[in-house]
Order: structure tokens, then C-alpha cells, then sequence
């Protein structure tokens, strides 16, 4: 009653003021955020380099963008970025598909049958709340420091993430829709296929996004840790002789790298998961 | 009548889970003495709960394993403590003023998806070897999850409550302290608690690099010695030290949340 008679006068006139600010913000808004994103980066890396060139900062601990540019330049030129980043590539991406491969179905399964879930949970959630690069010396002690103990690195970071959000995706299902399609007589396989995998999607989609993130940091600090090639052994070698300007082109593209693919992780969960919304 | 029937149905299923869990891992242990007493596998390679048992004790009787545990524990609370306090405030401000998150939107997520392990060299360079550069990297692992989920609190405030208080004639002070940092509290200490996590991987993962001490420095220190047995004494203390400080981190959680309950 009291909430009939407070709302009825104020419906009308915010109503038809925010559809006027919609229609009058939607289309310059992006472009808004697009020019203080772009001028703020500019405005940045131009103080940098009046900054390095000046003589105002240690160019020495600071480089300048223009080095870092000419850096990555020289570096791709040379070949020997790709050559590092073939063999990175191939270990995080072997890692991770192995990863997604264990790590989803195993998650699903904790997920479905209570006393698995039961059994494993406490030393899943023990490892998922610790950092498992402290197992990184243990891992190069046991494979060595060759292509082996990287993907195992990207495996371990990876799979416990996918592997718990796999889990939390079939718990999170609504029991009601499990209940109806028993009513209707479905069998385990089509309760698992038509009920369960498309409820838990969105959440595994981003246990993978959250996983191939942990896993870009996993391949490039056991990169770094010891190895023989790839591009923390570059970002080693180059941070070792204090080539800074190396060192950060390096590290940025990791940065793009990485952002590249939870980015279109994102994108792949937003397409596989459109009826969500 | 309701509620015991449930309780009872409950209560058995609880110990069930902590049955099934802790004897999982009791079996777990057991097996994998077996299989190193027998010598199924090389016991220099795998070690055995046996001997990390014997080497927590020794070193915990020897005072480095109380050594290391307060390095870290400081790196830990002086990076992350800096990363909740820089985190929350500029999170704040990113949530509250528009054009400040634009300008600085780009360089928190080049912060998120960078290797910030990969900069030790030049962490080194600039703060020298030992807990400042460990401290450095244990700073900018954990402070994004912190701005990220302060903004989107602010943000997620009800603009009623907002308007309700600037219309009772509220200031930025009284509005920030009264309405916005209650109302995005429970957001805040969710970026928190991720937070402390990433933290815990910095100082570990720091120590490993560019450390002198503590216990990322002790495995990497001890595994280039071949002390699989160390190695694991030490990364076990990293794994309580990760439970205990979740189950901490979702305390303080529910705590601040508490008084939400109530009008649910």
C-alpha cells in the first residue's frame, strides 16, 4: 500500500528524463572514455620520454619508449623474438590444453557425485588458495629444466583453477531444473548434456579465462626460474646484462599477450553462453 | 520438529564431508610413506612425510623456519598493507570520478596481465637485493584485485542513496565516509581477499629471484641443493600459510558483511 502511493507520483518523470540522458550520452559516451584511455597513455609515455631524453630521470633504470621501441624493433627483426616465443607458445599452450582437458571433466565430476566432492575438495581448495609456483623448484627438480617442467608449471596453475570453477559450475545449478528433468524421465547422460554442462558453461568459461591467465605468469616465471630457450629466458638474459629497454618491450608483450587472450577467452564465453542474458 | 529433522539429516552429512576430505589426505600420507619405505619410488625424488615431518622439526628447532615465516610475514603485511591501502584509496576515487578511471583504467589492467616478476632485474637495480624489491613485487601482484573491486563497489552503490544524501545536503567527506565506503565494503574486502592471495604468490615468487631470506627464498635456495625433503617442509608451511590466511581473509569477510544480514 505505502509503496503504491510513494511510487505512483516519481515513475513518471524520471522515466522519461533518463531516456532522454540515454539517448544523449549512449553514442559519445565509448568515445569519451576512447580519447581519455588514448590521452592519458599519450600524455604518459610523451613525459617519459621528455623525461629520459632530458635527463631528468636515469635513463639507465628508466629507458625511454623510443629505446623500447627500438629494442622490439631490433629484437623481432633479428628473429629472435619469435624464435623464443615459438617455444614459449607451444609450452603454455600444450600446458593449458592438457589442462583444460583433465582439469574440466574432473571439475564436472567433483562437481556431480557428492562423495568424490567430498573426498577431494579440502586438497583442491588447499591448492587453490596457495600459490603453486612454490612447487616450481620441486617441478624442475623432478623434470628438469627443459620444455617438460613448463608445461607441467602451466598444467599445475591452470588446471586447479579450471577444475574448481568446473565444480562450482555444477553445484551452482539450479536443483529445481535437475528435479524437472528427472520428472520427465532423463537418464544421466541427458541430465549431464542437457541440464548440467549447459548451466555450468559460463562458470567454467571463466575458470578458463582465470586459468590461461595464471598460466601465462606460470610459463614465463619457470621460463625465468631456469631454462634453456623461450622468452623468460630472453627477459633473464636481457635483465641480467641490464638491458632494460629488452627487459620491459619483453614484459609488455607478455602483458598484450595475456590480456589478448582472456579477452577473447571473454569473448568465446559471451558467444557460448548468449542465452545467459 | 522441522529443524531437528534437518539437523539430524545435516550433522551426519557434515562429518561425512570431513571423513571423506581428511581421509582423503590421511590416506593420501599413508600411501605415499608406503611407497617410500618400500622403495616403490625413489625416495630422493618424491621424499616422504616422514622425513618432511622430521625436517619441519629440525628446522623449526634450529629457529629458521621461525626466521624465514617472520621475513615473509613482513613482506607480506608491509606489500600487501601498502597495496589495501593505495588499492582501496585509488579504487575510490577510480569508482567515484569518471574521467580519473579513464585515465587510469589502461595501466591497471597492463598491471594485471604483466609478468611483474619478469621486472625484478630492474627492481633489483633500483631497491637492491633483499625485502624491498621482494616487498615491490609483492606490492604490485596484489594491488589490482584491490582497485578493480573498490571501483566496481563504488560504483555498485544505489545512486538513491547517493541522491538521498547530497538532497540532505551531504558533502564529498560525510558521502564518501557515511554512504559510499559502507554501501561497497563487502566488494572491497572481496578484492581484498583476492588480493592477499596474489600477495602470498609475490613474496613467495619474489624470494625466489630476488630475495635473501624467508620462505620462497628457502625452497629455491634448498632446491638448488637437491633438498627435495626442505623443499617440500617448506612448500607445506606455504600451503597452511595460504589456507590459513583465506580462511582469515573470508572471517574478516563475513564480519564486515554481518550487519547486512540482518535486514535481508
Amino acid at each position: 500500500m505505502t509503496q503504491d502511493v510513494q511510487e505512483l507520483p516519481r515513475t513518471t518523470p524520471p522515466r522519461v528524463q533518463r531516456a532522454q540522458v540515454t539517448r544523449k550520452r549512449r553514442p559519445w559516451l565509448p568515445k569519451v572514455r576512447a580519447r581519455f584511455v588514448l590521452g592519458s597513455v599519450i600524455v604518459v609515455l610523451a613525459l617519459w620520454q621528455l623525461a629520459g631524453q632530458t635527463g631528468f630521470v636515469d635513463v639507465m633504470f628508466t629507458s625511454t619508449p623510443s629505446a623500447i621501441l627500438q629494442a622490439g624493433i631490433d629484437m623481432i627483426e633479428s628473429g629472435e623474438l619469435w624464435a623464443n616465443a615459438q617455444v614459449t607458445l607451444f609450452e603454455y599452450f600444450t600446458g593449458l590444453v592438457l589442462a583444460v582437458v583433465i582439469g574440466v571433466p574432473v571439475g564436472m565430476l567433483m562437481g556431480w557425485k557428492l562423495r568424490l566432492r567430498q573426498t577431494f575438495e579440502p586438497a583442491l581448495v588447499a591448492l587453490y588458495v596457495t600459490p603453486s609456483l612454490a612447487l616450481l623448484p620441486l617441478v624442475v627438480l623432478a623434470l628438469g629444466i627443459g620444455t617438460a617442467s613448463k608445461i607441467a608449471m602451466v598444467f599445475i596453475e591452470a588446471v586447479i583453477t579450471i577444475a574448481v570453477n568446473a565444480m562450482a559450475g555444477i553445484r551452482e545449478t539450479d536443483p529445481k531444473l535437475v528435479q524437472a528433468a528427472r520428472a520427465f524421465c532423463a537418464n544421466d547422460r541427458a541430465v549431464f548434456g542437457k541440464v548440467l554442462f549447459p548451466s555450468a558453461l559460463p562458470t567454467i568459461m571463466a575458470g578458463l579465462r582465470l586459468g590461461a591467465g595464471r598460466g601465462v605468469i606460470a610459463v614465463i616465471v619457470a621460463e625465468l626460474y631456469g631454462g634453456t630457450e623461450g622468452v623468460g629466458l630472453l627477459i633473464s638474459t636481457y635483465g641480467q646484462n641490464f638491458s632494460i629497454a629488452s627487459l620491459l618491450f619483453l614484459t609488455l608483450v607478455v602483458a598484450i599477450f595475456g590480456y589478448a587472450v582472456s579477452s577473447l577467452l571473454r569473448a568465446i564465453g559471451t558467444a557460448t553462453t548468449s542465452w545467459k542474458r | 520438529m522441522a529443524t531437528t529433522a534437518l539437523s539430524r539429516r545435516k550433522l551426519p552429512e557434515k562429518s561425512m564431508s570431513i571423513l571423506l576430505g581428511g581421509g582423503f589426505l590421511v590416506v593420501a600420507a599413508i600411501v605415499w610413506q608406503l611407497a617410500a619405505s618400500l622403495e616403490l619410488v625413489n625416495p630422493f625424488l618424491t621424499s616422504s612425510p616422514a622425513l618432511i615431518a622430521g625436517s619441519l622439526g629440525e628446522q623449526i628447532g634450529s629457529g629458521l623456519m621461525l626466521r624465514s615465516i617472520g621475513t615473509s610475514a613482513l613482506e607480506l603485511l608491509i606489500g600487501f598493507g601498502l597495496a589495501g591501502v593505495v588499492g582501496v584509496a585509488l579504487g575510490l576515487v577510480m569508482g567515484r570520478y569518471r574521467y580519473v578511471e579513464y585515465v587510469v583504467e589502461p595501466y591497471v589492467w597492463l598491471l594485471y596481465s604483466a609478468p611483474i616478476v619478469a621486472m625484478f632485474p630492474l627492481m633489483v637495480l633500483t631497491l637492491g637485493l633483499g625485502s624491498p624489491t621482494v616487498i615491490a613485487i609483492t606490492f604490485l601482484m596484489s594491488v589490482v584485485p584491490v582497485v578493480v573491486n573498490s571501483a566496481q563497489g563504488v560504483r555498485n552503490v544505489d545512486p538513491k542513496l547517493i541522491q538521498t544524501a547530497i538532497s540532505f545536503g551531504a558533502g564529498e567527506t560525510a558521502l564518501l565516509r557515511k554512504v559510499i565506503l559502507p554501501a561497497s565494503v563487502p566488494t572491497i574486502m572481496a578484492g581484498l581477499r583476492l588480493g592477499i592471495g596474489r600477495a602470498l604468490v609475490g613474496v613467495v615468487v619474489g624470494e625466489f629471484f630476488a630475495g635473501d631470506g624467508g620462505i620462497g627464498y628457502n625452497i629455491s635456495y634448498v632446491a638448488g641443493h637437491l633438498g627435495t625433503t626442505e623443499v617440500l617442509a617448506s612448500v607445506f608451511v606455504v600451503i597452511v600459510a595460504g589456507v590459513a590466511l583465506n580462511v582469515f581473509a573470508r572471517w574478516l569477510e563475513g564480519l564486515a558483511d554481518s550487519w547486512r544480514t540482518d535486514i535481508r
